[in-house]
């Protein structure tokens, strides 16, 4: 009885929990390689654009091929500028370099590939009337060596406030990116210069993905922080408004006497200041970082609806975008 | 609303006085059982004109006084007639005698609801022994699979019981149990369905040229008749299969007045993978003295009570409740830990403990009161919730004695997660038969909805002999609150010999956190009879939904919760428009070819990256609206009578989306096939009766495949400027459009015997299935995979892509056993 017990057991778990998995032919279209466009333009620069080819998504090549005899035409306003020069690794590059208000064209051909084609506007400048920065220690760790204090830890909120100006007559995409810039006392009179784009949290934007995690049944209540914020005018089209946003740093900081005895070096900063870019940014350049965004964050499986990455190339896969920057520097030390 | 009403009191009115008409009442039941029987037809010869019992077996056919020849037919019963002068109302009572014998059962004047002869068209009637006998997965006969067998329907994935109406979303059904909706119709992901066959009497699918009596989703309405019970003796079944067993006992609990019927099922899965369990799971955690147990079951009742005061008025009292319940619990306990140091003794004890359960109750009590032999009423109210709870807890205790002390040590944590919509239903119905030419029908239906989001609640506790800390966390959105009201009439109205025509109007008012939407919702169907067994029908209906169900597409979770419309989120509308010709050949084969076309606007889609497991906070966010269309042929040949019984179906399709509108765009603003989007579909059931020791049955379905989403290409990301420039060499997928894909067509056979054999108290069945019977591998779900190999003879590794595809079913026969007195 105990041996039929267990065989029916082993077969009817066998059967409930049996799935087979095979390899299957693929059988539809879209199986031949694509021009791939990757540019971004900016006024008063010049152009560059990276051209290379797509490959079947069950191709097992490694990387991805340059193309390096393209033809790449530039218009710029419906006129025919230049063909773009090759340089190295599938990059072209202009002479001309456009202005704001221009429409960027491109007319791309390859041997053996489709003819494919792109138009981005060059974007207006954002207005920024005010920049303002606070600073909030939020903790100070000491750090102990026996009975003595010999340095500490800081940790703050480095707040931003930024006043724009929006354009009330179109519709306007912006960019937001914070980054770091600070000279560094190397020793023996020397100095170096250390750069990052810090991610921080955008107040009243969207901090979160739309995808949620496997039973998340908490929602959206971790906040995360960002390198970049891509956000339309749809609060404020036409009005004044004040970006508020916070970035978290720290600096370490030894009694002097004790720099043997600590485990990190001290912050030998000479000087530091964060640069705030607010760029206008063409609809193509917005639609296409943030789907990609959250193509990067979602946690792709059945459960999640897959994310199409904005494409503005005819007949061919990337983008032309195009952006144009305002930066305001401000020195912390 | 008023003028409507008023112009149909003065048209019956003025029929009413222009001739001397007399009323034939009364109630059409099974002679064995007593069970009242549904779309009974009931028809003069003389007149030409006829009628149907309502769900309740009432009828009332009122006619010119003068010699009247009735035929009373109903499917696998004998045909009664009853000839006679008639001068006066007469009430006349029918009891069936059931039969096989083709000749006895012919339906005069094909007075079904979905005949020739009838005005409504969409609409199909699967008898409920034809849903028993069809092959299924485990062996267990499921009504919403037995129904995805039917043209114009679709399954969702493998196996599941979601149901696709005329490119519709599985949440544009209308699922009713008795009258009642029930919210979410699945067990086990999706794989079985709620409703226990046992337990019921009728079904009725309507795909469109919806009646005006029905309204609250686009696509379907499923209307469920539960049975009352034997009103003579105590009957019962029991059966035992690998997956299930089921118990139903009806009968009498006053002679002939009040009937009962209970049917209950539960799976024992969780029983008998509770020993393999033990020995995987379990192997990490046991100790001597640890305890370990875990699995997943379902459990369904439903129970009825009927009552009968008197030839006027009836009792109902229903109950349907049903969960799923998945639980890990998890105990152990240390005892008598000495240490010598400091002479300590210590005892401590830990529990885990996991629960999820979901499920449905659906209470109703009803009064038909028959008011006077024209007009019937049904008053009901109601009640019907559904809802998914789920705790993840744990606790442990410590206690260490020392020689002159005590301490413990007490932690516990819990975190609970709930959701769920609960609705209270006030409704009065109406059946008038003022007039051969008229059969009106019209009520109202007031519902209270409470949807409730879903709510997180967090507790920790920690205490010991010196300290003591709490924290109580709640956190998730308020319950929402909403009104729905509607009213309808409708009147079945006969023009002549050719001419018939159903004609309504439905009116929903809903009312939720301060917005107010309406809608008027004119329905028309109309019959042309070219003869007795020929007639071609059209159909126009617009219908209004004011509920949508986040849902995953792929299979039924538990959480899966309905959610109301909102000042952004607008009503659900559809316009269907359909047309057929019915044909039925020599009273024993209906044949059917339908066409529609379906737009639908407010349609709900997922916005790219989103997903809906879990919580449904912000949900608005996640959705977009837009709208969509399908349009499609079905060919149906049914034969429901006689030793052999079956269908076969066929449907042409198209179904597609568009998501245009600004901001709310998908798929670049292009149009979209849905994600069930099939271009043809093919059903075939046949049973046959061998003897009354044999039948056999057997089932074959093919199917286009469903449409999935893959990126066909990748790409080289560019560097986009103003960043730490970490991703130079990203790689990209190229998706050239929502759902752009299509998986390998479906197709499967199952087979399923009964042999019966008359035991000394009742009748055993041995049955034996066989789900998917030539092993083929279905697609469930297709995914590109990467394999990494390494290159023989170096220590290098190359990239092997390739595409998979995931089946979940393949051969699977099933026995069970089942005896009937």
């Amino acid at each position: 009885m105990k041996t039929l017990h267990n065989f029916l057991i082993a077969v009817l778990s066998t059967l409930i929990f049996y799935s087979c998995v095979k390899v299957i032919e693929f059988n539809g279209e879209q199986t031949e390689p694509m021009i791939v466009v990757n540019s971004f333009v900016t006024p008063d620069s010049l152009i560059y654009a990276q051209i290379s080819k797509s490959k079947f998504f069950l191709s097992n090549k490694t990387g991805f091929d340059y193309i390096n005899n393209a033809d790449v035409s530039l218009y710029i306003n419906n006129i025919f500028k230049e063909k773009l020069a090759f340089t190295t690794d599938g990059l072209y590059t202009s002479t001309q370099k456009p202005g704001i208000g221009d429409t960027i064209r491109f007319y791309i051909t390859a041997t053996g590939l489709d003819d494919v084609e792109s138009v981005s506007i060059v974007p207006d400048q954002p207005v920024i009337l005010s920049a303002d920065t606070t600073f909030k220690i939020s903790y100070t760790n000491y750090q102990m060596d026996g009975e003595d204090t010999i340095g500490y830890y800081q940790g703050g909120e480095l707040s931003f406030k930024i006043k724009l100006k929006d354009e009330s007559s179109l519709q306007n995409y912006y960019r937001l990116t914070l980054k770091k810039h600070a000279v560094i006392d190397a020793g023996e009179s020397t100095t170096y210069e250390d750069e990052f784009y810090l991610p921080f949290i955008l107040e009243g934007f969207e901090n979160t993905n739309t995808g949620g995690g496997l039973f998340d049944f908490f929602g959206n209540m971790i906040v995360d922080s960002k390198n970049q914020y891509m956000i339309t005018d749809e609060l404020f089209n036409g009005k004044e408004f004040v970006l508020r946003f916070t970035a978290f740093t720290s600096k370490r900081v030894i009694k002097p006497g004790y720099e043997d005895r600590f485990y990190y070096s001290s912050d030998n900063i000479v000087s530091e200041e964060y640069i705030v870019n607010l760029q206008g940014i063409s609809k193509d350049m917005y639609l296409y970082l943030k789907s990609k965004e959250m193509a990067e964050g979602i946690m792709n499986g059945v459960f999640t609806e897959p994310v199409q990455i904005y494409n503005n190339i005819s007949n061919g896969i990337g983008i032309l975008g195009s952006y144009t920057s305002n930066r305001v520097v401000i020195k912390t030390r | 609303m008023k003028k409507v009403l008023i112009f149909l009191i003065c048209t019956l009115s003025i029929i009413q006085i222009s001739a001397q008409y007399y009323t034939i009442s009364g109630y059409i039941t099974d002679e064995k059982s007593g069970e009242t029987l549904i779309n009974a037809s009931i028809y003069d010869i003389n007149s030409r004109k006829g009628t149907v019992a309502n769900v309740y077996g009432f009828y009332s056919l009122t006619l010119p006084k003068g010699q009247i020849d009735l035929q009373y037919s109903y499917v696998g019963y004998a045909t009664q007639a009853r000839k006679f002068n008639l001068q006066k109302d007469t009430v006349i009572n029918i009891r069936f005698k059931p039969s096989i014998d083709l000749q006895e059962i012919t339906v005069i004047g094909h007075q079904r609801i979905t005949g020739v002869q009838s005005a409504q068209m969409s609409a199909v009637e699967v008898p409920i022994s034809q849903i028993k006998s069809v092959p299924t997965l485990f062996g267990e006969a499921d009504l919403v699979k037995a129904l995805q067998l039917l043209p114009g329907v679709q399954s969702g994935s493998e196996g599941s019981t979601g149901m696709y109406v005329r490119g519709g979303g599985p949440d544009q059904n209308l699922f009713l149990l008795d009258g009642i909706p029930v919210y979410n119709v699945n067990h086990m992901a999706g794989f079985f369905s709620v409703f226990n066959p046992d337990a019921i009497k009728n079904v009725t699918l309507y795909k469109g040229s919806f009646p005006a009596r029905f309204g609250g989703r686009l696509s379907s309405v499923i209307d469920v008749r539960m049975n009352d019970g034997n009103d003579k003796k105590i009957h019962g079944n029991v059966s035992i299969g690998i997956v299930s067993s089921k118990i139903n006992i009806e009968g009498p609990i006053i002679k002939e007045k009040t009937t009962f019927n209970i049917s209950a099922r539960r799976t024992y899965s969780d029983l008998l993978m509770q020993p393999i369990i033990m020995l995987g799971m379990a192997k990490d955690f046991q100790d001597e003295e640890g305890n370990l147990t875990s699995g997943y079951y379902f459990y369904d009742l439903n129970a009825k009570i009927n009552h009968k005061f008197s030839n006027n008025d009836r009792l109902y009292l229903s109950l349907y409740m049903g969960d799923d319940i998945i639980y890990t619990n998890y105990r152990n306990r240390y005892s008598n830990i000495y240490d010598e140091k400091d002479r300590s003794r210590e005892e401590s004890s830990e529990r885990m403990k996991l629960k999820w359960n979901w499920g449905n109750i659906v209470t109703s009590v009803r009064w038909n009161h028959m008011i006077n032999n024209k007009l019937f009423m049904n008053a009901t109210a109601a009640y019907t919730r559904y809802r998914f709870d789920m705790g993840v807890g744990s606790e442990s205790k410590s206690t260490t004695t020392y020689p002159d002390s005590t301490s413990f040590e007490f932690s516990e944590f819990y975190i609970g997660y709930k959701s769920g919509i609960e609705d209270y239903t006030l409704k009065a119905d109406f059946d008038y038969a003022p007039h051969p030419n008229h059969d009106v029908k019209f009520g109202a239906n007031y519902t209270n909805h409470t949807f409730r989001p879903g709510v997180t609640v967090s507790k920790l506790t920690y205490k010991t002999n010196i300290q003591s800390q709490q924290l109580n966390i709640n956190i998730g959105d308020k319950n929402i609150y909403s009104h729905e009201t509607m009213f309808f009439a409708e009147d079945n109205i006969s023009i002549g010999y050719a001419l018939k025509a159903n004609l309504g109007v439905h009116y929903s008012f809903f009312n939720v956190e301060k917005e107010i939407y309406h809608s008027l919702q004119p329905r028309v169907s109309m019959r042309m009879l070219a003869n007795d067994n020929l007639s071609f029908k059209a159909g126009y209906a617009g219908m209004s939904q004011n509920v949508h169900l986040l849902s995953n597409s792929y299979v039924s979770l538990p959480t899966d919760l309905w959610v109301p419309v909102t000042k952004r989120i607008k009503p659900m509308r559809s316009h269907q428009y359909s047309v057929g010709a019915f044909y039925n050949l020599k009273d024993i084969v209906d044949l059917s070819i339908e066409g529609y076309y379906k737009s639908m606007h407010n349609l709900i889609e997922y916005k790219d990256g989103a997903s809906f497991l879990g919580s449904s906070t912000g949900w608005e966010d996640k959705v977009v609206m837009g709208d969509g269309w399908a349009y499609g042929i079905e060919l149906l040949a049914q034969k429901s009578i006689g030793k052999t019984t079956g269908w076969i179906g066929y449907t042409w399709s198209k179904a597609e989306r568009l998501f245009n509108r600004p901001g709310q765009e998908l798929n670049y603003g292009k149009v979209f096939p849905a994600k069930y989007d099939r271009r043809h579909d093919v059903s075939l059931v046949l049973s046959h009766k061998f003897s009354d020791r044999f039948d056999l049955s057997g089932t074959w379905v093919f199917s286009t495949g469903n449409t999935g989403t893959l990126a066909l290409q990748h790409y080289a990301a560019g560097t986009t400027p103003d960043t730490n420039n970490n991703n130079v060499s990203d790689e990209l997928n190229y998706i050239s459009g929502r759902n752009n894909f299509r998986f390998n067509p479906y197709h499967r056979m199952d087979i399923g015997m009964n042999f019966h054999k008359k035991k000394k108290y009742g009748t055993r069945t041995w049955n034996i299935s066989i789900y998917n019977a030539y092993n083929n591998n279905n697609p469930f779900l297709v995914l590109p995979k990467e394999d990494k190999e390494q290159i023989p003879g170096t220590n290098n590794y190359v990239t092997k892509k390739s595409l998979i595809q995931i089946s979940v079913f393949p051969i699977i026969p099933s026995v069970s056993y089942s005896y009937k007195w």
